[in-house]
C-alpha cells in the first residue's frame, strides 16, 4: 500500500531531514509513527500525502510511483488520502460543517450524502452544537475534531495523522483513537504521528520510529533504545571556577 | 468545468477595485468602438449616396444663355448611357442650399446663383466623369462636371484612419484589461494560497480550482462592463440633449445609428469571458507550480 525504498528528503538546499527511509506498510495495516520532536515525522507524512517530494529514493502509493506519476494522475490519489494536519490547515471562512463537507465535494458527494454523513460524523466527535461554527470561534481541541472528522469522512484508503489528540484530553483522546480504529478495521491503512507515549501503549500496534532521520521498525510493545543520558552532570570544578565555592 | 465546489471566501476575491477599472476599459473601449464603427457607417451612406449621384454646374451670369446651356446639357445627359435621371434644381431648392452659408432672406433673385442639374446614375458600368465633361463642353460651354468622388475620397481616407486608430485603442485597452485582470487574479490567489493549497492536497483538481475562480471572475467582469456601458450611455445622452439644443445644421449627427448602439451590448460579454478566461488561464499557471 506504502513503499519507500531509500528515500532522502531535504528542505530547499538544507541537509537531509530524512535519510536512507525503507519501508512496506501493508493494506489495513495500522502504525504509529514515533519519535522526538524534529526527528523527521511530520516530514515524511508529507512525503506520503504528497506535499513534498523525496530527494532520492522511490515511493509508491497504492501502487503508484509518485516520482515518475504524471501530474494529472495525483488528484485521484490524493482524494484517497486522508490528512490530519498538525496544525489543523481547516478553512477559515467556512463553518465546521463546511469543512468536513469540502473532501465528500470534491469527491462528487451528492448533496443528501454529505448532510448525511457529516452531521453524522460531527455528532460522533462531541461537535454537534458547533456544526455551523466559524474555526475561529472554536477552542484547539475542537478544531482538531474537525480536522480529524474533515480527513476520515470519506473513508480514505489510507489514513495519515500528524499528532492528532495532542490539544484534546485523555478521554477524547481515547475516542479519537477508537474512530481511527474503527476506520481502520473497514480497511483503511493508517499511520499516527505521535509523541504522546500513553496513546502509543494504550493498544498494542507496530510502530515506525524516527531518529534524526533515520527510522526504525518496531513491533508493538518494544521501546526503542534510548540513547539520551539519564541525568545532567555539571562539571564539578564549576562552583570552584567561578569563585561560589563557601568552604 | 460547470460543476463548482464552493471553498473561498464569500467576499470578493479579486479586490474592490477590479470592477471599476474593467469599468473604466469598457468606458474607453466602447467610446472607441462608437467613434469606429459611427464613422464607418456614416462614410458607407456617404458613398452610396454621393457615388451615385454627380452634379453639374452651368455658371453663367446671363440668365437666358443659362437656360440655353442647361436644356443643351440635359439634353446630352439624358442621351448618355449609364445615367438614370437628370433634373434641374429649382431655385428654391439652390437657394435652400445657400441659405446656411449665407443667411435667410440674404439670397436675393439679383444674386447671380448657377443653375444645378443633379444626376443619378445608374447602376452598373461607371460612367466616364472626363469623357462626360468634354462632351458637355462642347453643347455648354460653361457646364462643369462636378464627380463627389474626388473629395468624397480624401475625406474616407481621413475616416479610415480615424477608424484603425479607434481599433488600435480598442485593442490596447484589451491587452491592459487582461494585464490587469493578471495581476488581481494573482493577488487572488496569494490571499487564498493557504485555501487553494488544502483544497488541492485533498484532490480537487486543476480545473475545479480554477472554477471557483473563473466564476467569479466571469461576474466580475459583467457587473464592471454594465458600470462602463451606463456611464458611456449616459454620456451619449449628454451630448445627444446638448447637441439638440444647439439646433445647429452644421452639426453632424452625434448620436450614433441604432444598430452601432447595439454592437455595444457584446462589451459586458467579451469582458465577462474575457476576465472569466484570463482568470482561469492565470490560477491555472500557478497550479501547475504547485507539487
Ligand atoms: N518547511 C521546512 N523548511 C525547512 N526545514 C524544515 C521544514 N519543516 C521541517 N523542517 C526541519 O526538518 C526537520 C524535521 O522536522 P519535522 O518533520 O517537522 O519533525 P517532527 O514532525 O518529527 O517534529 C527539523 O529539523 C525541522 O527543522
Ligand atoms: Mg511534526
Amino acid at each position: 500500500m506504502i513503499r519507500f525504498d531509500n528515500v532522502g528528503m531535504r528542505y530547499g538546499s538544507g541537509d537531509e531531514v530524512l535519510r536512507d527511509v525503507s519501508f512496506e506498510l501493508l493494506r489495513g495495516s495500522f502504525h504509529f509513527l514515533t519519535g522526538r520532536s524534529g526527528a523527521g515525522k511530520s516530514s515524511l507524512l508529507k512525503l506520503m500525502y504528497l506535499s513534498e517530494r523525496p530527494s532520492r529514493g522511490l515511493i509508491s502509493m497504492m501502487g503508484v510511483d509518485i516520482v515518475t506519476a504524471k501530474r494529472k494522475a495525483l488528484p485521484r490519489l490524493r482524494r484517497n488520502i486522508g490528512v490530519v494536519f498538525q496544525d489543523y490547515r481547516l478553512l477559515d471562512h467556512l463553518s465546521a460543517y463546511d469543512n468536513v463537507a469540502l473532501p465528500l465535494r470534491i469527491g462528487g458527494a451528492t448533496r443528501a450524502e454529505v448532510r448525511d454523513y457529516v452531521e453524522e460524523l460531527l455528532v460522533w466527535v462531541g461537535l454537534k452544537d458547533r456544526m455551523k461554527s466559524l474555526p475561529s470561534t472554536l477552542s484547539g481541541g475542537e478544531k482538531q475534531r474537525v480536522a480529524i472528522a474533515r480527513a476520515v469522512i470519506n473513508r480514505p484508503t489510507v489514513l495519515l495523522a500528524d499528532e492528532p489528540t495532542g490539544n484534546v484530553d485523555d478521554e477524547m483522546a481515547a475516542r479519537l483513537l477508537r474512530l481511527f480504529i474503527e476506520l481502520n478495521r473497514l480497511g483503511t491503512t493508517t499511520v499516527i504521528a505521535t509523541h504522546d507515549m500513553g496513546l502509543v501503549d494504550s493498544i498494542e500496534v507496530p510502530r515506525l520510529h524516527l531518529e534524526a532521520g533515520k527510522l526504525v521498525q518496531l513491533p508493538p510493545g518494544i521501546d526503542p533504545p534510548n540513547d539520551l543520558p539519564n541525568a545532567l552532570r555539571l562539571p564539578e570544578a564549576f562552583p570552584q571556577a567561578v569563585g561560589l565555592a563557601r568552604d | 468545468m460547470l460543476r463548482q465546489i464552493r471553498f473561498l471566501p464569500s467576499e470578493n476575491i479579486h479586490g474592490r477595485l477590479l470592477p471599476w477599472v474593467i469599468a473604466v476599459m469598457v468606458f474607453l473601449a466602447g467610446l472607441a468602438m462608437l467613434i469606429a464603427l459611427g464613422l464607418q457607417m456614416t462614410a458607407r451612406t456617404w458613398h452610396q449616396g454621393l457615388a451615385q449621384s454627380l452634379t453639374v454646374q452651368v455658371i453663367n451670369a446671363d440668365k437666358a444663355a443659362r437656360d440655353r446651356e442647361v436644356a443643351a446639357a440635359l439634353a446630352e445627359l439624358h442621351k448618355t448611357p449609364g445615367i438614370a435621371a437628370a433634373a434641374e434644381e429649382t431655385s428654391d431648392q439652390v437657394v435652400a442650399l445657400l441659405e446656411p452659408w449665407l443667411g435667410k432672406g440674404n439670397v436675393g433673385p439679383d444674386l447671380p446663383i448657377p443653375a444645378l442639374i443633379d444626376v443619378k446614375l445608374a447602376d452598373g458600368p461607371p460612367v466616364d466623369v472626363t469623357a462626360l465633361g468634354a462632351a458637355l463642353a462642347k453643347v455648354a460651354p460653361s457646364a462643369r462636371v462636378d464627380a463627389h468622388e474626388r473629395w468624397l475620397a480624401d475625406l474616407l481616407v481621413l475616416m479610415r484612419i480615424v477608424q484603425w486608430i479607434g481599433g488600435v485603442i480598442v485593442g490596447l485597452v484589451g491587452l491592459a484589461t487582461v494585464a490587469i485582470i493578471i495581476f488581481a487574479t494573482r493577488a487572488g490567489l496569494a490571499t487564498h494560497r493557504e485555501t487553494v493549497e488544502i483544497v488541492h492536497m485533498m484532490g480537487a483538481k486543476d480545473s475545479t480550482i480554477a472554477g471557483a475562480f473563473q466564476w467569479r471572475f466571469l461576474w466580475v467582469g459583467v457587473k464592471g462592463a454594465i458600470i462602463g456601458l451606463a456611464a458611456l450611455a449616459a454620456g451619449i445622452g449628454v451630448v445627444h440633449v446638448i447637441n439638440q439644443r444647439l439646433e445647429g445644421a452644421l452639426l453632424p449627427q452625434l448620436l450614433p445609428p441604432p444598430e452601432v448602439l447595439a454592437s455595444l451590448l457584446v462589451l459586458p460579454v467579451v469582458a465577462g469571458l474575457l476576465t472569466m478566461l484570463t482568470a482561469r488561464f492565470a490560477v491555472m499557471r500557478a497550479l501547475a507550480d504547485m507539487n
